[in-house]
């Protein structure tokens, strides 16, 4: 059993297919759950394309170092990288009993990571963006 | 390995696309072509299948957002069917099911259009306040 794993990559959407592979890894060698891998891979996705698509806009290679450890009876996950700061737990909640029309597509992604996880941080330190996420094993 | 892929069918008037497993931020600018090749052949009675879809992401859920309304102003519709109740689950948690008609079979969705019932204008739940 590997209790922790880590993946460095780059600042490209194709990497994406690289993570959720990973996270499938993960989920098979410590006997996790469906339910637990889905918030992962979920989380994982819409955290990593935020990062990807506007903390790194241009073409320039840069790297994003993310990791999943279990401690007791919670899962950790921590996602780094060194552009500029940004926190994405101050973006707005959608407003999901809002018609189509008044519907904006972004902000989306974090309400989801909100709703499937137990826990969301955010820190900057040493010139990083630190997200730190926490998923109980216990209660799915 | 993380494939995906969309196939289109023409069934009488409808068009149906059958996606098939990860759709991401990667991967949805294939679904994004399929609508604009659908909508550019003036096609807007669409069905989007999710029967072999194993994932999606809020990127997939933009794309859909991304063309409703056009397809609605041309007396169309996007309906959706055969869910996965985990594919289900992330439409629940934004509140698609009062957005989209969502059906447990393709066919009835299909039956939906021939009948010819457009898609009911939007009225907010009365709350009671």
């Amino acid at each position: 059993m590997a209790l922790e794993t880590k993946l460095t990559i780059g600042n490209d959407l194709e990497e994406l297919d690289r993570v959720h592979a990973w996270v499938e890894a993960f989920q098979a060698d410590n006997a996790l759950s469906a339910d637990v891998a889905f918030a992962l891979t979920l989380s994982f996705d819409e955290l990593l394309t935020n990062i990807i698509s506007y903390g790194y806009p241009t073409d320039v290679q840069h790297a994003v170092w993310i990791s999943m450890r279990i401690v007791g009876e919670d899962l950790h996950i921590r996602i780094e990288d060194q552009a500029a700061p940004f926190n994405p737990l101050t973006a707005e909640e959608p407003d999901i009993d809002a018609p189509i029309e008044e519907r904006r597509i972004g902000g989306l992604g974090i309400h989801f990571v909100r709703t499937v996880m137990d826990s969301v941080e955010y820190q900057h330190s040493d010139g990083r963006n630190i997200l730190l996420l926490v998923k109980r094993l216990s209660s799915s | 390995m993380n494939d995906f892929k969309v196939g289109i069918r023409h069934m009488d008037t409808v068009t149906v696309f059958d996606l098939k497993g990860y759709l991401d931020a990667h991967t949805a600018p294939d679904l994004e072509q399929a609508f604009l090749s659908a909508i550019d052949g003036r096609k807007y009675n669409l069905v989007v299948n999710f029967r072999d879809l194993a994932y999606i992401s809020s990127a997939g859920l933009g794309v859909l957002m991304q063309f409703i309304e056009d397809v609605r102003k041309n007396e169309g519709d996007i309906k959706l069917s055969n869910m996965s109740p985990r594919v289900f689950n992330v439409f629940d948690l934004l509140g698609f099911p009062m957005l989209y008609e969502i059906y447990a079979e393709e066919r009835d969705a299909l039956e939906k259009f021939r009948n010819n019932v457009t898609h009911p204008p939007y009225q907010k739940p009365d709350t009671g306040e």
